[in-house]
């Protein structure tokens, strides 16, 4: 009686993993894969606001990578990615993040030429590009005091043709 | 007890009339003292005697005909007891308040000393109330400092000031340039000089009726300007490197004939040329609407239609492009900067990745608040360094931050060109006000003028694009801005 009971638990068990398992097969991917036995960690992510005047905070759960450059690659692109709370995303969707690194105090960012190629967007589009990147990094990462805006791997006097992002842009600046 | 009484009473009948000391305080050396003054009806008077004593004239007081004659050896002031009109040299003039006669003593009040008897001899005494001080002799310095700051394109020699002062600017002369400050007073000796610099000198002379300063230019000929500035108030000799054979393209041909010194002499400090910066160009399309109209198309147009409207008033205009050309953002601060013009206004139209997004706005260039900055303000602090010019040298970096800070130096004049044309915009256009702004812009940094950037509306917007589209609210547009151009010219007296 009791073997049977232990044998029952097991063949529920078995049954209601198998269940939960191909529910999540058959469930439309989430946008950011968070594997459950993973770490997480949790970033607010800053956004332009409806007129673009302001930031937009965003709390997400991120996937906690191995390195924190790796960390940092996730959250821009994530920043890439857009909101999904009704923010509006600053930089195009169409650009690719060709790496990061940290030197310094300062991160490097490398973004895709299609940041200015694809940027569409007049002063405030850019006013407000500056602080979102700059918040999400510098936010998220106590450590890092300012960043810098590098497109193919060089640096780029100014992104849309008004302000000025050859300086590295520290977030008490850039609010 | 009625003794006590008696003399109480006799106190207050006297009416405050009682003997109140006032220190003097002389500017040429003499040593600070003290005097009685007489109080009535709490007013301060001083007597004849003291006054011929603190300005050093001659006096003589008759009786008989009721009045005191003051003089200096060729002038005299005749001054009727009980009366208010006073004469000198035969001539009625501006009378101070009525005197005062008590025992064999006249009395004048300090306001009508300081005002008519003193300014009548060209002496200077001043009266200050509050401290019961007399100041005789000099006026105060109100020349405080010259302040240089060099960079490898330009320096800024900055006449520190107490309140604005007027000065007559002459012609360059041999690399010179002269200024006479007319009533300018300096406390200490002031003096700049540096070997290789585009200022190679800046000699300060204190003369009877103001300073005269002389900046002498080096050899190289660079272009130079003098402007006053407000708050901090002072008087302001920009230099920089002329660079005119570096503009390249053939449309943006400078007024010909026209020399450099003459731009700036006097007669030339009038707003009477202005760059048009219409935004982006060829390729760069700058933002596009939602049924293709491009940014770079309205800059132009209303470009040309300020242009026409300026140009109607008397004021050249030049456009930094006038076709559909991509020019890069340093040819452009380079226009305005080698023809010398008066302001820079750059024309765009606004764009956000959100359509509903609307209304105008006006920036211009923010003050460098970057370390940079503060290490000039800890290096003013710790002693108001010169720092000579040091092309190529370690200093470069130095340099550099100074250069930058000089950039500042319109950042006043821009605020308020800012503010006008916002006002006008305001005024004439039915679009949503999101105010005068500050940001880093590149292509204002450039230029050595007052500069301004101009997001007429957003053409992401479908319905600010059709406005753009629309001659009409071009025609507006342009209007606006040219009316705030003429209330600059106007509030600036250019």
């Amino acid at each position: 009686m009791r073997r049977f009971l232990i044998a029952l638990i097991v063949v529920v068990v078995a049954i209601g993993v198998i269940w939960f398992m191909r529910a999540r097969l058959e469930a439309p991917p989430p946008r950011e894969e968070v594997p459950e036995a993973e770490k997480v960690r949790t970033v607010t992510l800053y956004y332009g606001s409806s007129d673009g005047s302001s930031l937009v905070p965003e709390v997400r759960t991120l996937p906690s990578q191995e390195t924190e450059l790796d960390n940092l690659r996730t959250l821009v692109e994530a920043l890439i990615a857009g909101s999904r709370e009704g923010g509006v995303a600053t930089i195009p969707a169409s650009v690719r993040l060709r790496g990061v690194f940290i030197h310094d105090k300062t991160a490097v960012i490398d973004f895709s030429d299609e940041l200015v190629d694809d940027f569409n967007g007049g002063s405030t589009a850019e006013y407000i590009l500056i602080p979102s990147l700059v918040q999400t990094v510098c936010g998220n990462f106590p450590q890092i005091e300012a960043v810098r805006i590098l497109v193919e791997g060089e640096e780029t006097e100014t992104i849309g043709g008004h302000i000025s992002v050859a300086k590295p842009l520290e977030p008490r600046q850039w609010r | 007890m009625k003794v006590c009484l008696a003399i109480l009473l006799t106190l207050i009948l006297a009416g405050g009339s009682l003997a109140e000391p006032a220190g003097v305080r002389y500017s040429d050396g003499r040593p600070s003292e003290e005097i009685d003054l007489l109080e009535r009806g709490g007013r301060a008077y001083i007597s004849v005697l003291q006054v011929s004593r603190l300005l050093g004239l001659e006096v003589s007081t008759d009786w008989t005909d009721q009045e005191v004659v003051l003089g200096d050896g060729t002038r005299t002031v005749q001054i009727l007891i009980g009366g208010t009109v006073w004469v000198r040299d035969g001539q009625p003039i501006a009378a101070g308040e009525a005197t005062l006669s008590e025992g064999d003593e006249v009395y004048l009040t300090l306001p009508s000393v300081e005002q008519t008897l003193a300014p009548a001899f060209d002496r200077n005494l001043r009266w200050d109330e509050r401290k019961r001080t007399i100041i005789v002799g000099l006026p105060a310095p109100n020349i405080i400092d010259i302040e240089v700051r060099a960079g490898r394109e330009r320096v800024t020699a900055t006449i520190e000031t107490i309140g604005m002062l007027n000065y007559d600017l002459y012609p360059e002369e041999d690399r010179q340039v002269r200024l006479h400050i007319r009533g300018g007073v300096f406390s200490k000796p002031l003096g700049f000089a540096s070997e290789g610099g585009l200022i190679e000198r800046v000699e300060a002379v204190q003369q009877t009726d103001g300073v005269e300063v002389t900046v002498t230019l080096s050899k190289d000929g660079p272009a130079y300007r003098v402007y006053p500035r407000r708050h901090p108030d002072g008087i302001v000799v920009l230099v920089w490197r002329r660079t005119l054979t570096d503009i390249p393209e053939p449309e943006f041909r400078p007024p010909s004939q026209m020399l450099w010194a003459d731009r700036f002499s006097p007669e030339h400090m009038k707003l009477d040329l202005v760059v048009i910066d219409p935004g982006h160009g060829g390729e760069n399309f700058g933002s596009v609407g939602p049924s293709g109209y491009m940014e770079k198309e309205f800059n132009l147009e209303v470009a040309r239609r300020l242009k026409t409207a300026l140009e109607r008033e008397g004021i050249e205009t030049i456009l930094t492009r006038n076709d559909d050309t991509f020019i890069d953002l340093e040819t452009r601060t380079e226009v305005a900067n080698s023809v010398g013009a008066d302001l820079f206004i750059s024309v765009h139209a606004n764009g956000y990745r959100n359509s509903e997004a609307n209304g105008f706005e006006v920036y211009f260039l923010s003050p460098a608040e970057d370390d940079g900055a503060r290490t000039v303000a800890a290096m003013e602090n710790a002693g108001r360094e010169i720092v000579p010019l040091a092309a190529g040298s370690a200093d470069d970096e130095l340099a550099f931050i100074l250069w930058d800070t000089a950039q500042n130096e319109f950042v006043l004049e821009s605020s308020n060109l800012a503010q006008m044309v916002n006002e006008e915009m305001h005024k004439r256009l039915t679009l949503k006000n999101r105010g005068v702004k500050q940001a880093g812009f590149v292509v204002l940094a450039g230029v050595y003028l007052p500069a301004v950037l101009i997001e007429t509306a957003f053409i992401t917007n479908p319905r600010e694009e059709r406005l753009l589209k629309d001659e009409a609210f071009q025609e507006t547009v342009a209007d606006a801005i040219l009316e705030a151009v003429l209330r600059f010219k106007t509030d600036y007296g250019r």
